[in-house]
Formats: structure tokens, sequence, C-alpha cells
């Protein structure tokens, strides 16, 4: 027998289930952030003990170890996580996606040029460049947490430069954790709190 | 004079399939049926229903050697949605 509604009844069911999908699928968006948050600021903090031991500053290149770690972590910690039942992707999702890869893609050729280029501080743009990912996404996903914190990651990014010596390492571990792990934060707070109001 | 709704969208269970799937890529059946609440027996035959009318398009498939049903919805049946809900829209002056 099939339930017929009422227009009312229709127009609330559709407004519900969207939401509801919505906010299912968005689950599985802290891990990320996250993940790659705590990565990079241990990396900064690490680079930053090691370079004002030793002087060295061949430790830069433990930078290219972020990409590394963070997606073996993350696949690790989804891999725990993985359930009965497969989540889908959203066009959003999608497109968040395929934004995060072309500033990913952006970030490498940063890096390179910083390479070749000997005395080019590229610094403040690696917060610069996540600031504008994280803000960019809250602005998609109308979230207000990763709009307020990318931006304000973009803004604070050009004071890096002007920190003196290696000062800015402990500046870039901050930034990190501003911009990435506590919108991160709270949203997987925001998500637990949804998920034990439907359950 | 009021245009009138698509008898095969104004059902409960349907509604609500479409309704996921509008703003997914894709689905599985699992997902679905999580996300509607209803038997596996009913939502075969809504599915059936909704691919029958060319309003989604099911693929089967095999995920290792687990079956797998997906779902997603095709140009007619977002186009569909779109009328379903301007019609609900126009009744209830929204």
């Amino acid at each position: 027998m099939e339930h017929h509604l009422t227009e009312k009844e229709s127009l609330d069911l559709i407004a519900r289930t969207i939401e509801q999908t919505r906010s299912r699928v968005e689950q599985k968006a802290a891990l990320p952030m996250l993940v790659f948050g705590y990565v990079s600021v241990i990396t900064s903090l690490l680079i930053w003990i090691l370079i004002t031991r030793t002087a060295d500053y061949r430790y830069h290149f433990l930078w290219c170890g972020i990409p590394v770690v963070g997606w073996a972590l993350f696949l690790i910690l989804r891999k725990g996580r993985t359930q009965a039942v497969q989540m889908p992707q959203s066009h959003m999702s999608r497109l968040i996606a395929r934004y995060w890869l072309l500033l990913s893609g952006v970030f490498i050729l940063l890096m390179g040029v910083a390479f070749l280029q000997k005395g080019f501080d590229n610094s403040f743009l690696f917060i610069l460049l996540v600031g504008l990912g994280v803000a960019t996404t809250g602005l998609i996903v109308d979230y207000k947490p990763y709009v307020v914190c990318g931006i304000l990651g973009v803004v604070l990014s050009v004071v890096l430069p002007w920190l003196p010596g290696n000062t800015y390492l402990l500046g870039l571990a901050v930034l990190f954790a501003v911009v990435m792990i506590i919108p991160g934060h709270v949203m997987h707070r925001a998500l637990q709190k949804n998920k034990t109001n439907h359950a | 004079m009021r245009k009138e709704l698509d008898p095969l969208l104004h059902s409960a269970l349907r509604l609500k399939i479409v309704s996921v799937l509008v703003s997914l890529e894709e689905a599985d059946f699992l997902f679905l049926q999580e996300q509607t609440g209803s038997t596996s027996g009913n939502l075969s035959v809504q599915l059936d229903k909704l691919a029958s009318a060319g309003y989604i398009e099911v693929e089967k498939t095999f995920q290792g050697k687990k079956p797998r049903t997906l779902c997603r919805m095709t140009s007619k049946g977002i186009e569909a949605f779109r009328q379903y809900a301007d019609a609900l829209k126009a009744y209830l002056n929204v």
C-alpha cells in the first residue's frame, strides 16, 4: 500500500531528506582536515627543532613528507572506520576534491620554485594556499567555522615573513592549527552531536 | 489552472529515494535503504518503477565478490523532480 502525501508533507519530506543526506555524507569531511592538520603541525615543529639544533637547512626536505604521511594515515584511519554502507559522493564533494587537487598542484609548483631559486621564502604561501582552500570549502558547503578560520589563516599568513630567525616555523605550526585543526574539531564535534540527536 | 502533481513522485518512498539521489552523484542500494528506512523488497519495487519511467538508472556491479546495486538520477528524472517541486511551491504559494 502506497502512502500518498499532502503537498505540505511532500515539501517537508524533500527538505528533510536532502538535509539528512547532506549531513550523512559530510560525516567523512572532518577526518582529512584533522589528519593533515596534525601532520603539518608536527612536521613544522620537528623541522624547527632540527634546524635550531643543527642549523642544517636540508631538513626542509621533510615538508615533502606531509602528503606521504598524511595520505598513509588518512587511508589507515578511513579503513578502520569502514562501514557496511558505502558513503556516496555528492556533486559538492567532487567539486571540493577537484579544487584541493588544483591547490596541491600549485603547492608542489611552489615547492619546486623554492628548491630551484635559493632564498625564495615561500613558507607564508603554504598557509595562504591552505587558508584559501579551507575558506573556499566553507563557502561552498556554507559552513562558517571553515570560512572564518580559512580567512584568518590567509590574513595572518602575511605576518610570517616578518618573524625573526626560525620562529616563522613556530608561526607555521600555530597557523596550521588555526586553519585546519580547530575547524576540523568543530565540525567533528558538530557531526557527533548531530549523530546523537538522530539516534 | 494548477499543474497536476507527478503521480510517480507523489508517494512517500519514491519521493524520499529521488530526494536522496538528487543531491548525490550516485548511491548504492544499502545507502538508500538506510536513508529511506525501507525494507529491501519495497525499495526494489520502487526503484524498478522509477527506472521504468526513466527517472533513474540502475547499474548492477560487483565490489570484490559482493554484488552492488548503484542508482543515479537521469536528466529526465532531475527535470521531473524540478517540475514536481515547482508545482508543490505553486500549490502552497511559497
